[in-house]
């Protein structure tokens, strides 16, 4: 009557079996790529090698060896001495994924690149080859993000990339940390603090690409770090591009006019000088701003109105009180005007800076694009020629709101 | 014999987990045509076109709520006619389950497995559908309703994240170069409308099939809803020029989002709703083919079908396009458009063209 294996006892055997399978899901990557057969990449640098002309390509590798430093030294044998936190390895190519297969060549770990936390380029490249042929390396390849932060480097690379971080462990997380909290902090490198940002503006008609610029400070000691080591990273000002190719910088000053020009100031510091007085100053911290930009088209001719607005608190005051220890509204509207003449000396520094330069890097030309379409198709060809020249009204609305937790300065008497 | 029964609610999670998977798989708004910041406009034009098409083979459908198209196409222009031209229909089917994991194997080749031989991606993926439908239509239903939120939050998540990092001046200057690429640009996520030719296989076992036709509009509404978003989106966040030149945009602007030092790489976000609606179209194409085939062959049920027609598939999905390059060049517009247009529209029209014929016959009988 009954067979010798119903219908349900193969089906338990197939179950079983699928059972058996999911054994391979739990054990790791299918072709056996370990992390430690893996070198993973946090910084990489591109610069040009002066015979051949060939893309040199440099990655600062993380040493998982001596993670948790302290702990192995205080346990550990001590012998053989510690190991750098970092590794850096360079190889030059035709193009970038010819350099980065040239690398693996002479490491011992199959190099990972989906954790690159910058992307540095030296002067040299950005000037002469322009960084377009590594930026559509990381367009396309898998493995990268558009997450990463691009800088262009003043200085022997190289060097930089060896250089040590006194607070942090590896270069990558240091400079990211960097740029990160100086953006927070301050108006003194450009907002362009992705390559994604920078795809967006090298793309955008009537847009050139600003990024954001890191002075290497010193060679410090080879390897041991006192505690007066410098950071080897200053990271302010900004790179001016044309196209793809490096042509001219901005100092601090001009990158937070170029920021404010474009609507890109969170915070900005001031240092001013007291009215009345040559010697003395106050600061203000700007922490409210908003930017508008106008193009306007008046019987064929274009001007740009650019109002901002800054709102602000006063972190230092040494100048002397005024007379009758009563703040009146003159006296306010001095500082006022004083602060607002600040902002606009920045924003005009910048504003010549790049016209020199005959680059755009504020939009203006895309704003025009945005909002007056046929008059760019008519002016794009010259653009170059015409933004040196167009007319820029610039307009500043400074008040500082607040003083903090005192009035007046504290009295000596 | 018993008829697997699902109800509306069912068709409607279905065609918009369809529709929606493959319109923001590669934006065919942004990436098939010219349309650049514009994209937006002709995924709302894309909605009109996708309704007419979609009205003009349910109304059909619903007109004969008790047949599938095989059936009602028999009946209308003879058994030997109605059998041949609803073959187009069949290939049809497994033509867009063959291009849509081809697109799918794609992605998860060009983003996350380089090495992983197509064979492994595509055929897990068919494996599992095969399973599917051979438990029956109500199961896929079920299936269904548990996958709908899931993917509707997931696809929330990738719309809304990148919010953060968006620069709606991007979208800037509204309708600069005319109409006329933005039509263009309606006609691939048209064309992809071909996925709701499954409703008619799908209609005779709706529990209520005189639904069919709000369920299908609403699902075609939302999905396109969606794309519109993703559109306006995509080109806020990576930009005109980024988008346009991407493989699959969404994926690339979920790669570029940044969200805090902690919450970064959500790309499965997009990825994880990707598979799952892969694989609703999968199951659903699949089973609308088999039993679509099993009733041109007269055979009691569908299921002895089900595993040949996957190998076969697979085996379509992987020589269908030669590479991504055709793959692309096929969902361009003058290409999909007359494809879809022979194969989607054409059993539909001669159809109709049979029906009033034969409706004025039959009329005319009755009368005398």
């Amino acid at each position: 009557m009954r067979g010798p294996m119903s219908f349900n006892s193969y089906k338990k055997i197939i179950y079983l079996l699928l059972l058996v399978l999911t054994l391979f899901y739990g054990a790791g990557c299918r072709d056996r790529r370990e992390p430690d057969l893996l070198g993973i990449v946090t910084v990489i640098g591109f610069d040009l090698d002066p015979q051949t002309g060939y893309i040199k390509m440099l990655a600062s590798v993380a040493n998982p060896s001596s993670g948790g430093s302290s702990q192995d030294q205080s346990s550990g044998s001590g012998g053989g001495g510690q190991k750098p936190p970092f590794w850096v390895v360079e190889a030059a190519g035709r193009t970038v994924f010819q350099a980065s297969k040239n690398l693996e060549v002479i490491s011992s770990r199959e190099l990972r690149w989906s954790h690159v936390d910058v992307i540095l380029f030296s002067e040299k490249l950005a000037r002469e080859r322009g960084i377009g042929p590594v930026l559509d390396y990381f367009d396309r390849e898998r493995q990268s993000r558009p997450i990463s932060v691009p800088l262009v480097v003043q200085g022997d690379l190289k060097k930089f990339m060896e250089s040590m971080y006194p607070l942090e462990q590896n270069s990558g997380t240091a400079l990211a940390k960097q740029v990160r909290s100086i953006r927070l902090e301050s108006a003194r490198i450009p907002e362009t603090d992705s390559l994604i940002k920078v795809f967006g503006n090298l793309a955008r008609p009537g847009k050139e690409v600003v990024l954001p610029l890191v002075k290497f400070v010193t060679e410090g000691g080879e390897g041991s770090l006192g505690t007066g080591a410098p950071n080897p990273a200053k990271i302010s000002g900004s790179a001016l591009f044309k196209g793809d190719k490096l042509l001219d910088f901005f100092n601090e000053r001009e990158t937070a006019g170029y920021l404010w020009l474009t609507g890109n100031v969170d915070i900005a510091t001031y240092v001013i000088r007291c009215p009345g007085s040559e010697e003395d100053f106050f600061s203000v911290e700007v922490d409210q701003t908003a930017t508008e930009i106008k193009s306007l088209l008046k019987d064929g001719k274009l001007r740009f109105q650019v109002s901002v607005q800054a709102e602000g608190r006063m972190q230092d005051f040494n100048c002397e009180n005024p007379p009758r220890s009563q703040w009146d509204e003159e006296f306010i509207a001095a500082l006022n005007r004083r602060l607002a003449t600040a902002i606009r000396n920045q924003m005009e520094m910048s504003l010549d800076k790049a016209r020199q330069a005959g680059v755009d890097v504020f939009g203006l030309g895309n704003l025009l694009y945005r909002t007056h379409p046929v008059k760019w198709k008519e002016l794009e060809g010259r653009w170059g020629e015409i933004f040196p020249t167009v007319a820029v009204d610039i307009e500043v609305q400074a008040i500082i709101r607040r003083h903090g937790l005192v009035l007046d300065r504290f009295k000596i008497n | 014999m018993y008829r697997e029964k699902i109800v509306h609610r069912q068709l409607f999670f279905l065609l918009f987990i369809m529709r929606t998977t493959i319109v923001i798989s590669f934006l065919p708004v942004l990436t098939t045509a010219d349309a650049r910041q514009d994209a937006w406009i002709a995924a709302i034009i894309s909605f009109f076109t996708s309704a007419a098409a979609v009205y003009f083979v349910a109304r059909l459908a619903v007109t004969f709520p008790n047949m599938s198209i095989v059936e009602y196409s028999q009946k209308l222009i003879g058994v030997i006619p109605g059998k041949l031209l609803v073959l187009t229909y069949l290939w049809l089917f497994l033509f867009i389950a063959g291009t849509d994991s081809r697109l799918y194997g794609e992605v998860i080749r060009s983003g996350f497995l380089p090495e992983m031989p197509m064979v492994i991606i595509i055929g897990s993926m068919v494996l599992l559908a095969v399973m599917v439908v051979y438990s029956g239509l109500e199961p896929l239903g079920r299936m269904a309703d548990i996958i709908f939120p899931i993917f509707v939050l997931m696809i929330l998540g990738s719309l809304l994240f990148p919010l953060i990092q968006a620069d709606f001046t991007n979208l800037q200057p509204v309708l600069s170069r005319g109409w006329s690429p933005v039509f263009l640009a309606s006609v691939t996520p048209t064309a992809i409308i071909a996925q709701y030719s499954t409703l008619t296989m799908l209609v005779p076992s709706l529990t209520q099939p005189e639904k069919t036709m709000q369920a299908a509009l609403w699902s075609l509404f939302f999905s396109s809803l969606v794309l519109v978003f993703f559109a306006l989106v995509v080109v806020a966040v990576i930009g005109v020029d980024g988008g346009a030149r991407a493989t699959f945009p969404v994926f690339k602007m979920i790669r570029a989002v940044r969200i805090s030092d902690f919450l970064e790489r959500i790309e499965v976000l997009t990825i994880f709703p990707w598979g799952l609606g892969a694989f609703s179209t999968f199951a659903v194409t699949l089973y609308s083919g088999a039993k679509g085939l099993s009733q041109v062959l007269g055979m009691q049920d569908y299921r002895p079908l089900v595993l040949s027609m996957g190998v076969v598939w697979v085996t379509l999905a992987l020589q269908i396009h030669r590479d991504v390059f055709e793959v692309a060049a096929f969902f361009s517009p003058e290409n999909v458009g007359p494809f879809i247009a022979a194969n989607f529209l054409l059993l539909p029209t001669v159809l109709w063209i049979a029906y009033f014929f034969k409706r004025r016959h039959l009329n005319n009988r009755g009368g005398s």
